[in-house]
């Protein structure tokens, strides 16, 4: 059930430059209890410093370690407030969905995720934060509000572009990069969203919340291409589109 | 009366292994009364065909091709493979089912396991 009805209007952000790095969100008044998740698969060399960074912004951070076989446990125990560790390898849709039981859980009003690859610069997490604050559900970090995602190749730029058309067609949005991994949420929309695939759960749960008429907004991110942990081939790219009709039908029917 | 032939006798084994094995797991309860109908089901079709048309008293193939011309079959032989095929199509459907619901429940328990974990990790910190 949705729990705010009338939610449908995307508010895209110009970009910006405004970070405001000198101020971590949880010491300002907005008095969110913030979660910052960070879904790892062999990350050891970033998350060390994605995790320090991140806890400037946030109140809690938490690594979703997926089976790494890298080291990226261990060194995520040194730095973070806490690890979940899966047994078993289930993809960075149920890396996520585990996080956000963390945040529900322990209800916390926010929920901030956060690729452990360093793709993503935690000085942004404030800027999410924010449109949080004036009334946003879940706010998306969108590299094509500037200009990071002229470095992509032109088949994963064509890849993320397709599929973000396919989802503001379905679900009559307006955002820009459906498929970022950079994301803010209220735990209110979290705990009423259903446990998405453990691929392209970004597309599922897009679709989900906009279809529960939660409010979905984007503001501008830098997100370089360069990491380890981007990869969007041709062959990704082939394969996207029966799953992406398997997810369309999934939400469309069943949610 | 009898004109048994070796394919007879497979398909009597074969439906006797299977009333075996479905009535050995459902009275260890480690299956269901709905997958035990079904197994013995096949079993008991299995030795019905298999005797039946080993009799030489009773033309069970002749009767099934009778009977099943009245729903437009050409041939009996036709109708057994088309039936069998529905049969098969039907125990794939299931077990594709089933297949599913047991991967999504291990994903369950793989993310219970972990955050049980992290709950008695974060509870010792506090302690500390």
């Amino acid at each position: 059930m949705a729990t705010q009805s009338t939610r449908t209007a995307t508010d895209n952000d110009t970009p910006s430059d405004d970070r405001d790095t000198a101020r971590p969100m949880h010491d300002r008044d907005t008095e969110l209890s913030v979660l910052a998740i960070v879904p790892a698969y062999n990350e050891a060399g970033t998350i060390a410093d994605v995790v320090a960074e991140t806890s400037r912004y946030v109140d809690k951070v938490v690594v979703i370690d997926d089976a790494s076989t890298d080291g990226t446990e261990s060194r995520a125990r040194e730095v973070a407030d806490g690890v979940v560790s899966h047994p078993r390898n289930m993809g960075v849709g149920g890396a996520v969905h585990t996080g956000y039981l963390v945040g529900v859980r322990e209800e916390f009003d926010v929920v901030v995720q956060i690729d452990g690859d360093g793709q993503h610069d935690p000085a942004d997490i404030p800027r999410l934060l924010e449109r949080i604050a004036d009334g946003a559900d879940m706010v998306i970090g969108s590299r094509f509000l500037n200009d990071s995602y002229r470095e992509y190749s032109l088949v994963r730029r064509a890849g993320i572009r397709f599929f973000t058309w396919e989802v503001n067609a379905l679900a009559g949005l307006d955002i820009t990069d459906v498929t970022s991994g950079f994301r803010a949420y209220t735990t209110a929309l979290l705990a009423d969203l259903s446990r998405p695939e453990n691929s392209h759960w970004a597309l599922e749960q897009t679709l989900e919340a906009s279809r529960k008429g939660y409010r979905i907004v984007e503001v501008s991110t830098p997100m370089p291409p360069e990491t380890d942990g981007s990869q969007f081939d041709l062959g990704t790219f082939l394969k996207y589109p029966p799953r992406m009709i398997k997810t369309t039908m999934k939400v469309l029917l069943f949610r | 009366m009898f004109g048994f032939s070796a394919i007879h006798v497979i398909g009597i084994v074969a439906g006797l292994a299977l009333l075996y094995q479905s009535y050995r797991l459902v009275a260890a309860r480690k299956e269901g009364i709905f997958e035990f109908l079904l197994w013995a089901g096949f079993g008991v079709g299995l030795l019905v065909i298999s005797i039946g048309s080993a009799l030489e008293t009773v033309d069970l193939l002749a009767a099934l091709e009778g009977g099943l011309s009245a729903l437009g079959f050409a041939r009996g032989t036709d109708s057994i493979f088309f039936v069998s095929n529905l049969l098969l199509l039907f125990v794939v459907f299931y077990t594709y089912v089933q297949l599913v619901e047991s991967r999504r429940q291990l994903s369950d328990l793989t993310q219970e396991l972990a955050l049980l974990r992290y709950d008695l990790e974060q509870r010792t910190d506090d302690e500390d």
